[in-house]
């Protein structure tokens, strides 16, 4: 099978290979974006970034086999486009929120909170993120980017990225009622990746 | 566990979109696939190949004088076509008369000015694909020396999600490879180019290697793939237009403006299995040169009817003494 660098350097002669990469990602885009916003401009979402990448697929890098980065990339500046159809959803997200933490997941934040208070804040306080802080830490935490692959794609310097992370993350530990731990170094340390996987996985 | 990881935990990965979702947003795609690249980027990829390009003089050449005195002999209708189309290229190109060729000097720019009026596609609430007109402005300064750096100033208009920051961005490359080391701006080395009209288009057909509606179709789009940079040396763009009049089914209109009111001939070809949609390039019958380009329409999509003006560009090449 060939790799998405492949396929998309065969489509600039041969278009039609593109819908391959639709094939690959267009699941994963989606669940990113309606993550989001929600299915119905999720959907939307999902269906432009990728008009909007065979448009651009001159410029992708065909040194990264993996495309997915880029597409989210993408989807990312797409969603900006949405900010209050966001806003609203982040509102009405607590209770979804609340249902895919899992109850030892609220017992060990060491918060007395129920899940829902819990969830309710967390909504606020992304509500609330400047949208580049927003978009780097949901990249990270939802879509799995490392942050190489986010400065790449949201074209800043990794310094950046990190430093945008460590911010969102002080505020999301104060909201789940940890602030005592906050860190205090300026910039991103990598360990979030040292717990990566949800736990209901 | 962290913040980090609760938010995780947050996260749905149970979310999948609905069959239907991934077949409305496949067909929106294979749907612009298949009407062809809107962008000029799309349609410049790569030439691993070019190395430099030729520094062309004077020629002693009368493309330009043989179209004036056969493409502008007659109002051609649609129908008139094929092989009037064939016949105007076929002998315009074979008439030779001195005709000037641009060529800049040192530490000028060969400068390609395209305006596009391409289809911007965006979702709309109900979740179908909506497309308006949006207007770019390219900008190609390719160097007098060919190891210099070109530059390229784009305004994509209205388009969004495309720079990080407006609409503008200017990217400058040696070779042309504005969006990738293996990616340039001119598809071929115009030195491989036969400068001959029938041995052009062997050039050409030989290298089909499958897609497109068809041979023909694939034909036609790669000659006007390299027409469309403005780039091209006189004598090379006399073959290309020849070979384009060996391809069956092209058509001629006289009288078509491009983007900019500039009005020229336009030379295209209707494809059976696109439903009657022409890619046609334009053509300036005084100089010969390539001014614009338009996609016309042959049913109803997207809002368009039959025989509606999809996109148009036009075309400029000058010499420039600078670069931004």
């Amino acid at each position: 099978m060939s790799s998405d660098n492949e396929v998309i350097e065969r489509s600039a002669v041969e278009p039609a290979v593109f819908a391959t990469l639709y094939d690959r990602h267009a699941p994963s885009v989606f669940r990113y974006a309606a993550q989001r916003l929600g299915d119905d401009a999720g959907q939307d979402v999902m269906s432009e970034t990728f008009l909007v990448a065979f448009e651009r697929r001159a410029s992708y890098d065909l040194t990264v086999p993996d495309a997915r980065p880029w597409l989210l990339g993408i989807a990312t500046r797409l969603m900006r486009k949405h900010s209050r159809v966001e806003a609203a959803a982040w509102k009405g997200m607590s209770a979804d929120l609340a249902a895919q933490i899992a109850p030892d997941a609220v017992e060990s934040t060491g918060s007395r909170i129920d899940a829902e208070r819990l969830s309710r804040r967390l909504a606020k306080t992304l509500r609330h993120l400047s949208p580049a802080d927003r978009d780097t830490l949901l990249l990270y935490a939802w879509a799995d980017l490392d942050y190489s692959s986010i400065a790449a794609v949201t074209g800043v310097p990794v310094g950046t990225v990190k430093s945008r992370l460590n911010r969102a993350r002080r505020l999301l530990r104060r909201a789940a009622g940890a602030g005592s731990t906050t860190t205090s170094t300026e910039q991103e340390i990598d360990h979030g990746r040292t717990d990566t996987a949800p736990q209901r996985s | 566990m962290d913040e980090l990881t609760l938010l995780r935990n947050a996260r749905d990965d149970t979310r999948e979109p609905t069959p239907e979702m991934i077949a409305e947003g496949r067909e929106a795609l294979v749907n612009r696939i298949a009407r062809g690249d809107g962008t000029t980027t799309t349609e410049l990829p790569r030439s691993a190949r070019r190395r430099t390009l030729p520094r062309v003089t004077w020629v002693a050449a009368g493309v330009a004088a043989g179209m004036i005195a056969v493409l502008v002999a007659g109002n051609i209708s649609l129908g008139a076509q094929s092989a009037y189309a064939s016949g105007v290229l076929r002998a315009a190109a074979t008439e030779t008369i001195a005709y000037a060729n641009l060529v800049p000097d040192s530490g000028e720019y060969l400068r390609a000015r395209t305006h596009a009026r391409w289809q911007a596609c965006t979702g709309d609430e109900d979740g179908a694909v909506v497309c308006a007109p949006n207007d770019q402005i390219l900008d190609v300064f390719m160097p007098a020396d060919p190891a210099a750096e070109w530059v390229l100033f784009r305004d994509w208009g209205n388009q969004s999600g495309i720079t990080t920051d407006g609409s503008i961005e200017t990217i400058r490359a040696a070779d042309g490879a504005f969006y990738g080391p293996d990616s340039s701006w001119v598809t071929v080395d115009y030195a491989d180019i036969p400068t001959e009209g029938a041995a052009a288009y062997d050039w050409i057909d030989s290298q089909y290697t499958g897609g497109s509606a068809s041979r023909d179709e694939d034909d036609f789009v790669r000659i006007t793939d390299i027409l469309r940079s403005g780039l091209v040396p006189a004598p090379q763009r006399a073959a290309l237009l020849d070979a384009l009049s060996r391809i069956p089914g092209v058509t001629a209109t006289d009288d078509v403006a491009n983007l900019d009111g500039v009005t020229g001939t336009a030379i295209g070809r209707n494809e059976p299995v696109r439903a009657g949609e022409r890619q046609e390039v334009i053509i300036d019958p005084a100089t010969g040169l390539i001014i614009g380009e338009r996609t016309v329409s042959g049913t109803t999509v997207f809002g368009w009817g039959p025989d509606e003006v999809v996109e148009l560009t036009a075309i400029e090449t000058t010499i420039a003494t600078t670069a931004p």
